[in-house]
């Protein structure tokens, strides 16, 4: 018995029981990513405080080098002696590589052993060995329990391992655990005696990083500041939960991006709320003026849509965070099985209610103007009945959504791919721009998406003559519904057609520029571990090996260092790189703006620095400029001479400077990468192979590239990131694949007498299947053409706005994921149509005929 | 349904209509849709005074103008200009949400299509003005289920629309626009979607609560023999009066309309 006129809203669901499922699940969706992202990034974050809690919870201060440079050798002396310290032990990094039994370096992240070398008396991190005991002496080794136990490797074993000065077996004396039993995944650490891993690592004086513990606890902070002081600039001191924040910082760019392109989905499923409810408010005109005549007020009614949405929108959402639940542990397992440090999940309040918050606020602002729509339905409509769909283009809706569209066209390219260095408040332009840009979209859809459908229902009538006919009847009878039914398409399809072309512009346009500067014929790099990475350790035996073979031109050693440039913007590091300007000119040719190359490598030999685009741009550097150098080992104001003119394989900033200035300032005297250039007149194939044989034998830890395998490798990073992207953007199709099937469905019920006709005069079943089919493909082709080329309109305005940061980017266009899209879309035509086709070919003819 | 033929017959003799004032005033009524070019004057000037408790019939050719009439009668919609009164209560002018509550409180509409919730019993949809009013259902729970009765239906209280025929469906909504105990009953072709004997059930309800309850009916339609169950016919062309006959015989008015319809040439 029906209680109120309020509870008329719910009751009125029933009736229409697949369109409010239909619309519902758009909410589910769209929740569900949120809340799974969030709970995702939450988790991450969470497990980041716990590992950084267990490796250093018992210290209260860390003191590394700034760029991660090498401190001298008193500064553990130095900080013994000071006040308020009670105990500082230092350690020696190093990278080393484990091998399998055939003495090949294991790829990839599971062959990675991060070791520390230190004084056991004085230990820089929390541990407890739980079985065996500490190293002592020579080539000991301690391994972490659960890494261990990974990769079955048991007390007393010798593993065999890569390091920078060669082959070496290592003892397994103790197994040990970081306090708290958190997993690190795959990342293997290891604790071998001081002097062992500075010989190994060939790294004879001086500290990585140190770890301090106060006398008093509560006074942490004021050690902290007291140390940076006498300290002084070269170092960083930071709180263990300081150095967190940093890492946290970092990847505060990939989570925005990350939380964007989930919030997709729900905006393509508030979208489907408006289409659903317009369509339900259109249909329900006559009921609603009867209301009117009864004395419903305006706002009454407006009253009603509103809570049926909300009735939705709240079961939506309570379903949505149930999915994301699901979804967030399904990824943290999928993360853990490749290895990646990932603890358990970790649900706080604030996910929940922002992922609650935003599903109901989508679920609020896709009905509104349906409200509005029925709250303007005159009484008279209870007896005139309903108004057809106007045929009219609506031009000056058209021009206010071009209106929205353009700003985020022309600014977009540099608010999300440009430095970030107005930090997270571009971010927040950035996605308020994008969504504007999308409001524009559906506004503006008509005029667009209505002439594609007149012109892709011709060769559909040529195709299909009858079934094609009727549906694009159907389809130009209500263009309005057709163009947003389409435009929901077109929002989701056309970030993906972004996404891809900006991937492939980026990857060209470094392919290019490779092939146009590179004029080495080898990179000697550690496996896995490119120069933009920071690289890893390779020894100088190394470099005066492959100096000495046969057919050896140039061989000239890289070094690099990440960190926070002075004075740049953004939290992401950029890249130091040390070269030797004497012959680095012989295996780079990157031209430079405001000198000659030459002249500008002769600077840097001077002690000068050449800077690329992006960190002029984010610290306003000009050519003359000085940019003020602070390392462990020293400082010093380096001019900068010379911007390079194209794109970097480094896509922060970055900046180039002697292996001289890198030593005297940062203390880095290892080299990370080898560039080799065989001799004029000498086989490079031969050259290429005496390399590989010698890296093989005796540092399999390291890898010979030739200028193909860069480009390969700098595709597969690249790849990476853009295919998951395109992964979670996949939802959003998915949402607007729910609208098309509701709008057919809605087809189905208007035409039923027409289907009824049809029927009554011999059409088979199979006929008035083919033609929701039709209908189908006209919305879903529609929707992608117009995605696929205003995704590729924008790529292009974005890649050309972005010229002035990465110069020489060029438009690259992505073929592959353009035929994808448009497969696909042809694909989800055929499956949307799949339940309406069946419901329409069921209508029996004598009842449909009769239909009112 | 008690009444007789005959019983119906002496009492329409037999009743004086409430003198003490007329039930609807119209003056100078008119109404005009769009403008320039394409500008239709729906109604060009009407006169018309209802007594309490007539039960009048509006007829007409399509496009006399004879349902913007009803509509304007029953707040649906507002006058271009002219005077409009129930019971010397004007709302020609009142703003919409005026206007709604004026309907809601004085007017009890029927529909040619029922426009009966399909989502709701019979009874739910008797029900529905009195929660539109903001009402506790249970307060006109007992007029609901007399009324239902008076009908007919009282056994069909928790059906669905969708399981009472076109008749049955539209005695629900005679119900319904009793519920609130409208000054007026206003019709607009109560009997055009039904088969003639569905139809005269509905019409003998018609003057069944026109003569017992004593509401006013207007009642537009262009099926002279329902017009005919009025106790006066008026005639509406090109958006003016265009003379009245006195019900009752369905002979007459088929008369009059086609003299009209002639005259118009």
């Amino acid at each position: 018995m029906l209680r109120s006129f309020d509870a008329l809203a719910l009751r009125q669901m029933r009736t229409r029981r697949l369109r409010v499922l239909l619309t519902g699940f758009g909410i589910v969706l769209g929740v569900g990513m949120v809340f799974g992202v969030l709970l995702l990034v939450g988790t991450i974050r969470h497990t980041f405080d716990q590992l950084i809690d267990a490796a250093w919870g018992k210290s209260d201060v860390i003191v590394m080098g700034q760029g991660n440079g090498n401190m001298p050798e008193n500064t553990v002396a130095r900080l013994r002696t000071m006040p308020g310290v009670r105990d500082a032990g230092g350690m020696v990094g190093a990278l080393f590589a484990r091998l399998d039994p055939n003495g090949n370096a294991i790829k990839g992240q599971k062959g990675h052993m991060l070791v520390a070398g230190f004084d056991t008396r004085h230990p820089p991190f929390d541990y407890r060995v739980q079985s065996g005991r500490l190293m002592q002496h020579g080539p000991e080794v301690i391994v972490e329990k659960a890494w261990a136990r990974r990769h079955g490797i048991h007390l007393g074993d010798r593993v065999g391992v890569a390091t920078p000065t060669g082959r070496v077996r290592l003892h397994v004396v103790g197994i040990f655990g970081f306090g708290g039993n958190v997993s690190f995944g795959d990342q293997g650490f290891a604790g071998v005696p001081l002097d062992e891993a500075r010989r190994l690592s060939d790294q004879p004086s001086g500290w990585w990083q140190i770890s301090v513990s106060a006398s008093d606890r509560s006074q942490a902070e004021a050690l902290r500041t007291r140390i940076a002081a006498t300290l002084g600039p070269g170092f960083e001191v930071k709180t263990p939960k300081g150095f967190g924040a940093d890492l946290q910082q970092q990847l505060q760019g990939l989570n925005v991006v990350l939380y964007f392109f989930s919030g997709i989905a729900l905006f393509v499923g508030g979208f489907l709320i408006l289409n659903s409810f317009n369509m339900t408010v259109l249909q329900r005109m006559r009921e609603i003026g009867m209301l009117r005549t009864l004395g419903a007020t305006r706002r009454m009614v407006v009253r009603t849509v509103l809570l049926e949405a909300l009735a939705i929108g709240a079961v939506g959402t309570a379903l949505g965070l149930g999915l994301g639940l699901g979804l967030s542990l399904g990824l943290i397992s999928l993360m853990k099985g490749l290895g990646l440090p990932i603890g358990g999940l970790h649900v706080t309040l604030m996910p929940v209610v922002a992922a609650a918050v935003v599903g109901l606020i989508a679920t609020t602002l896709g009905a509104l103007w349906p409200a509005r729509r029925a709250g303007r339905i005159s009484p008279v409509r209870a007896a005139l009945g309903g108004v057809h769909a106007s045929r009219k283009l609506p031009v000056r809706r058209a021009l206010i959504g071009l209106a929205l569209f353009l700003p985020g066209l022309i600014f977009g390219g540099s608010l999300w791919f440009g430095n970030q260095s107005s930090g997270p408040l571009s971010g927040v332009i950035a996605i308020v721009g994008t969504m504007l840009m999308f409001v524009g979209m559906s506004l503006a859809a008509g005029v667009i998406i209505g002439p594609l459908v007149r012109g892709l229902a011709v060769p559909l009538r040529r195709l299909f003559p009858t079934g094609g006919r009727l549906a694009s009847d159907a389809a130009q009878s209500n263009p309005r519904r057709t163009a947003s039914t389409a435009v929901m398409l077109t929002i989701g399809l056309s970030v993906i057609v972004v996404n891809s072309a900006m991937s492939a512009s980026f990857l060209g346009s470094i392919s290019d520029q490779i092939d146009r500067v590179y004029a080495r014929d080898f990179t000697v790099q550690y496996v896995g571990l490119p120069i933009e990475q920071g690289g890893g350790p390779i020894g100088p035996e190394v470099r005066r090996e492959i100096a000495a073979m046969p057919g050896a031109g140039v061989v000239t050693p890289v070094r690099a260092v990440l960190y926070k440039l002075p004075k740049a913007g953004g939290a992401q590091p950029g890249l130091a790189m040390g070269v030797d300007p004497a012959a680095f000119g012989q295996v780079d040719k990157t031209p430079v703006a405001g000198a000659s190359r030459s002249a500008a490598l002769a600077g840097v030999a001077r002690g000068g620095v050449i800077i690329n685009r992006g960190y002029a741009d984010s610290a306003g550097l000009h050519v003359g400029d000085k940019v003020p150098l602070r390392g462990p080992a020293g400082s010093r104001a380096a001019p900068v001479v010379g911007i390079l003119k194209t794109t970097t394989t480094f896509s922060g900033e970055m900046m180039q400077m002697s292996l001289a200035t890198m030593r005297e300032v940062y203390g880095v005297h290892t080299d990370n990468e080898l560039l080799v250039k065989a001799q004029p007149g000498a086989s490079t194939a031969v050259l290429g192979r005496r390399i590989d044989a010698y890296v093989n034998r005796a540092h399999p830890n390291l890898e010979s590239l030739s200028t193909a395998d860069v480009k390969n490798q700098i595709k597969r990073q690249i790849s990476q990131q853009f295919n998951f992207f395109n992964a979670i953007l996949a939802i959003a199709v998915i949402v607007s694949l729910l609208g098309v099937i509701n709008t057919l469905a809605m087809s189905v019920v208007e035409r039923t007498r027409e289907i009824g006709v049809l029927r009554a005069l011999g059409a088979s079943r199979w006929l008035v299947r083919a033609s929701m089919l039709d209908e189908s493909l006209l919305i879903t082709v529609a929707g992608a053409i117009a995605g696929v080329a205003i995704g590729l309109l924008i790529a292009f305005v974005w890649v050309a706005g972005l010229d002035s940061l990465m110069p020489g980017i060029a438009f690259h266009f992505p073929v592959g994921s353009t035929v994808a899209v448009v497969f696909a879309a042809i694909a989800l035509g055929v499956l949307a149509a799949v339940l309406p086709a069946r419901r329409a070919a069921r209508l029996k003819p004598v009842e449909a005929l009769s239909y009112e | 349904m008690s009444t007789t033929a005959v019983q119906i017959e002496q009492r329409h003799a037999a009743s004086r209509f409430d003198r003490s004032g007329p039930a609807i005033e119209v003056h100078a009524l008119t109404k005009t849709y769009g403008a320039g070019a394409t500008k239709v004057d729906a109604l060009r000037g009407v006169d018309l005074t209802i007594a309490r408790g007539e039960f009048v019939a509006i007829m007409g050719p399509s496009g006399s103008g004879k349902s913007t009439l009803l509509h304007i009668l029953g707040a649906l919609e507002s006058s271009t200009s002219g005077t409009v009164a129930v019971r010397g209560e004007r709302y020609d002018g009142l703003d919409d949400k005026r206007l709604t509550r004026f309907r809601r409180d004085h007017i009890g509409f029927v529909f040619q299509f029922f426009n009966l919730l399909g989502s709701l019993t019979a009874l739910e949809n008797v029900l529905l003005p009195a929660l539109i009013a903001r009402d506790r259902p249970a307060a006109h729970m007992e007029r609901a289920q007399a009324l239902l009765a008076t009908v007919g239906l009282a056994d069909r209280a928790d059906h669905l629309p969708s399981e009472l025929s076109g008749g049955e469906q539209q005695r629900v909504s005679i119900a319904r626009a009793l519920l609130l105990e409208p000054e007026i009953v206003l019709a607009d072709e109560p009997t055009g979607n039904l088969d003639s004997r569905a139809g005269q059930g509905v019409l003998r309800l018609l003057r069944e609560v026109n003569e017992s309850e004593g509401h006013t009916v207007v009642m537009v339609t262009h099926d002279p023999a329902a017009a005919a169950a009025a106790d006066r016919v008026v005639f509406l062309r090109d958006g003016q009066l265009a003379g009245e006959v006195p019900g009752g015989s369905t002979a007459d008015v088929v008369r009059f309309f086609t003299t009209l319809d002639r005259g118009s040439g």
